[in-house]
């Protein structure tokens, strides 16, 4: 069984979720903020990667377009011809690029299944590494 | 021949006639007769599980679109955007699997996608939900395909990934199955005469 560890890339995932100020958005009702919003984006680009690229995850996009709504973002804003696809493409590109496949599928849907519950389900067995 | 086998033989037919007078009184009328509650397509429900959310919501009193100038411009615009946005891709080819619903996430998808976004891009616009309903139907070759159904006053109007033309639903051809009903989105309703819906939609 695999034993996921942390790694610089987990570390990145997690400062996606936390520096950013995404998780504290979470809880709260902020004023639309740009910085938030792109982390919501970008959250939406990691779900989108471990979706199509992941086949033991089970991804929940519900999740992140509650994210998204809270900052005030609509779901059709990061679909074809909205305004942030421009962004969550630019996203999807270089996270592709950055990140390898078993990190992604590894330690950073590992990520989203703690720091976003329910947002990625992991396969069954997977022992976290944490 | 035996008396049984007259017995069936005649039930067939009348079935035949009954299909057949239904199909013909309901090519030419603007509205869709419904003819009970019928099962929910196995894409919906894994669309449901997989965008946890976007299914809930209370049941609603049906409403039809008032068929303004506007409107219909909004229709069409969203028809011919969405087509030309999203890239037409089967399920198969896309998730290696012969039906999944979804939003175009990554631009691509097959004629569930496109109705979903296109239903998804109207609701942002203030169109009513019980409005825009997810329909199956079998097309011009008998596959399975999804349209999206918006109910106007001037009749069920269908978008439709096969084309940029925003139809009456008597005028497109395809022989409709099931559609979401207005008052609840997790609930189906058989189109005309009952009949087994398609194993997938895939167009």
């Amino acid at each position: 069984m695999p034993l996921r560890r942390p790694s610089l890339i987990h570390c990145f995932a997690w400062a996606t979720l936390t520096c950013l100020g995404v998780a504290s958005a979470w809880a709260e009702d902020a004023a639309p903020d740009a910085t938030k919003v792109a982390a919501a984006v970008q959250v939406m680009a990691d779900l989108t990667l471990i979706d199509s690229a992941c086949h033991g995850e089970a991804v929940n996009f519900g999740i992140a377009l509650g994210f998204l709504a809270r900052q005030g973002v609509s779901t059709t804003s990061v679909l074809p011809g909205g305004s942030e696809r421009a962004a969550f493409e630019h996203d999807v590109q270089t996270r592709r690029a950055s990140f390898d496949h078993d990190a992604l599928c590894g330690e950073i849907a590992d990520n989203y299944a703690e720091a976003l519950p329910g947002s990625v389900t992991l396969p069954t067995g997977t022992i976290r590494g944490r | 021949m035996s008396g049984s086998h007259w017995q069936g033989w005649t039930a067939a037919l009348v079935a035949l006639v009954l299909s057949c007078g239904l199909a013909a009184a309901q090519a030419g009328t603007p509205f869709m007769q419904t003819t009970g509650i019928t099962s929910v397509p196995y894409g919906w429900v894994d669309f449901c599980n997989r965008y946890a959310g976007e299914c809930d919501g209370p049941t609603l009193v049906p409403v039809t679109i008032p068929p303004t100038a506007a409107t219909l411009r909004d229709l069409d615009q969203v028809n011919r955007s969405v087509n030309s946005s999203v890239t037409s891709v089967t399920d198969m080819e896309h998730w290696g699997v012969v039906d999944r619903w979804d939003y175009p996430l990554d631009g691509k998808g097959d004629c569930e996608d496109y109705v979903l976004m296109k239903r998804k891009v109207l609701m942002d616009r203030g169109l009513p939900r019980q409005a825009l309903l997810v329909t199956v139907v079998k097309d011009h070759a008998g596959e399975g395909h999804a349209v999206l159904t918006v109910k106007t006053g001037k009749g069920d109007l269908v978008l439709d990934n096969m084309t940029d033309k925003v139809m009456r639903w008597d005028e497109t051809g395809y022989r409709f199955i099931k559609r979401q009903s207005g008052e609840d989105q997790n609930r189906w309703v058989s189109i005309g005469t009952p009949e087994p819906g398609p194993l997938f939609t895939a167009k």
